[in-house]
């Protein structure tokens, strides 16, 4: 039908020009436009109402058409395509715009996680402990930080409330979470330590011998609620770094250049360039990501809410996986694109070897 | 009026004045812009001499010791001066290339290239005109029910031989949007042809595509675009010989 339609309108495209000048040849209804209105009309001068009676005249008129076209030959070249960026002396505004829009992205984004790698092979998340925490104005936030506690630069805290008034509604919610935390919690150097136990214990401890490693999440039940100091397991294959309480979760991959940023929402977003640039992804998520793993740059497991298990082996597409129950998934380890481990918010753990398609609780936990 | 408009009115009513120092600047301002417009209109600068006597109107020179009555007293300030000027070397040299086409004769029959014979050999088809001719008429009709956009469209991109670029800048479009007009007009009028064809005309499918297919062997002697010449010279070697297609 295609090929029908392509040599029927290659026929007509012959003869057009006959019909329509011989039908433009004819006296057209209406005066011929006159200098004025032919410079009018090219200077973007005529109301509606000039305009359509000029085209209407235009249209069935041979003699104001070649006007038309005489116009337009005869028109400066560019003027009309010259884009704002490039008139002189405005050529400075498009890196002092960029400048700034970084700036203020640098600023207002919250939540940026330096990743360090331990000699082991380890990565050690460490956001708020002053011999750690690096001290520049690039420090990161995290909503969770406890009152009073050590290590927030004047910056980030002003960032800090200026997130809050931003996102209030949802971070009213994660700080009287918090509060209910702190208010069963033990002081600082008990719950720093049973922190260290809730580490130890942490999902990766019975698969030691695969190396995965763990994923913390905002939403973590009290033993591992406090985001301020996370770790992971030596020797994982994947790193993962994420933090509680906070807008954003990091999830590196073992190639930190690839890096998976999860937003509020649902969001995803990949950086290949170690998040100098990020690209949003395509999961079909609505609702907060929690924990992810990328044992690979092309592999990541992400989990959430209500048995939320997503999948990409290829770096670029999701796959939505069927997790047994409908429970909220707080951590994921991985070793490749077909073994992981998910942590429930109740602490069970389930394992999948076969990409997903199956699960099994973990014996012993 | 636009602040720039009323300063080119204000300079043209004092060249109309003859107020010397304006008509200087006039000179030095726009001289070199009408000769870029007549070059523009013909490249062998076929077009100067039309610059030239515009700008002796332009002065008004005075006929028989009567006032001197100047061009400029025709511009009203609706756009800027150098368009205007360009309009007027544009009415100038349209009218002129339109009256020397009238007076040459036209192609000698003879001489004219044998266009409407199918392959060499053939014996004539004496259905072939017919469907030709039932083909024109229709495709008059369905372009006759055309919104006028659409047909100023048509012309500007068959007849004028603009370029879809200079097309969408004429009808303030984007050059997409004037190629995907064109196209879609083109596709409403095979549609309309078609039906004219099969419901007025009565013919079957088979003679419907007999139609399109004598068409596209013999566009026929009545190309009076080709005969007439009725578009403006310009830059046809990076012309398109078909419209964009976006065929369904």
């Amino acid at each position: 039908m295609k090929d029908i339609n392509t040599d029927r309108d290659a026929s007509l495209d012959r003869l057009l020009p006959g019909t329509l000048g011989a039908r433009a040849d004819e006296p057209a209804d209406g005066a011929c436009l006159d200098a004025e209105t032919l410079a009018a009309w090219a200077d973007e001068a005529l109301d509606p109402r000039e305009r359509a009676t000029a085209e209407a005249h235009a249209a069935d008129c041979a003699r104001c058409q070649a006007l038309l076209a005489a116009m337009i030959k005869t028109a400066p070249p560019t003027a009309e395509a010259r884009s704002w960026w490039r008139v002189p002396g405005l050529g400075w505004l498009v890196p002092l715009t960029v400048a700034a829009t970084a700036l203020v992205i640098w600023v207002a984004v919250p939540n940026r996680v330096p990743v360090q790698v331990s000699d082991g092979g380890a990565e050690v998340v460490d956001q708020v402990t002053p011999a750690r925490a690096p001290a520049t104005a690039t420090a990161p936030r995290t909503d969770a930080q406890a009152p009073g506690q050590p290590g927030v630069q004047p910056q980030a805290q002003a960032a800090k409330e200026r997130d809050s008034a931003a996102f209030a509604p949802v971070d009213r919610l994660e700080q009287r979470k918090t509060e209910a935390l702190e208010k069963d919690s033990p002081p600082a150097e008990a719950k720093a330590n049973a922190l260290s136990e809730a580490v130890t214990l942490a999902p990766a401890a019975p698969l030691a011998g695969a190396a995965p490693a763990p994923a913390f999440a905002p939403a973590a039940p009290p033993q591992s609620a406090d985001s301020n100091l996370q770790r992971a397991a030596p020797a994982a294959s994947a790193r993962v770094s994420t933090f509680a309480n906070a807008t954003e979760t990091l999830v590196v991959s073992s190639n930190p250049a690839t890096r998976f940023r999860l937003l509020r929402g649902g969001g995803v977003q990949r950086s290949a360039d170690a998040g100098a640039t990020w690209r949003i992804e395509v999961t079909g998520a609505t609702e907060t990501l929690t924990a992810g793993a990328s044992p690979s740059p092309s592999v990541c497991w992400l989990v959430g809410p209500s048995g939320t298990v997503l999948l990409s082996t290829d770096g670029r597409s999701w796959r939505r996986l069927r997790f047994p129950e409908t429970v909220d998934l707080h951590a994921v380890t991985a070793t490749d694109h077909e073994t992981a481990t998910v942590t429930t918010v109740d602490g069970r753990v389930f394992v999948t070897t076969d990409g997903g398609q199956t699960w099994s609780r973990s014996p012993g936990l | 009026m636009n602040a720039s408009y009323a300063r080119d009115l204000e300079l043209a009513r004092q060249c109309a004045a003859g107020e010397e120092p304006a008509w200087e600047r006039f000179v030095l301002e726009y001289r070199p812009l009408l000769y870029r417009a007549a070059d523009a209109l013909d490249a062998s600068g076929g077009a100067r001499d039309l610059a030239d006597s515009l700008y002796a109107d332009l002065y008004g020179m005075p006929e028989g010791g009567s006032e001197r009555r100047s061009l400029f007293r025709y511009f009203q300030g609706r756009s800027s001066l150098a368009t205007w000027l360009r309009a007027v070397l544009a009415q100038r040299y349209v009218d002129r290339l339109r009256a020397q086409k009238r007076i040459e004769p036209l192609p000698d029959e003879e001489r004219a290239p044998v266009r409407h014979e199918g392959r060499e050999g053939d014996p004539p088809d004496p259905d072939r005109s017919r469907h030709v001719e039932l083909l024109r008429r229709a495709l008059a009709r369905a372009i006759e029910r055309l919104d006028s956009r659409d047909r100023l469209r048509l012309g500007c991109y068959y007849v004028q031989d603009l370029t879809l670029a200079e097309t969408g800048r004429l009808l303030k479009e984007h050059e997409a949007t004037a190629s995907r007009q064109l196209a879609r007009t083109r596709r409403d009028l095979r549609k309309d042809v078609e039906r004219q064809l099969r419901d007025d005309d009565g013919l079957s499918d088979a003679q419907v595509t007999e139609c399109f297919a004598s068409a596209s062997i013999d566009a026929g002697p009545l190309d009076l675009r080709l005969m007439l010449g009725d578009q403006v010279p310009g830059d046809s070697a990076v012309r398109k010989k078909s419209a964009p297609d976006r065929s369904i």
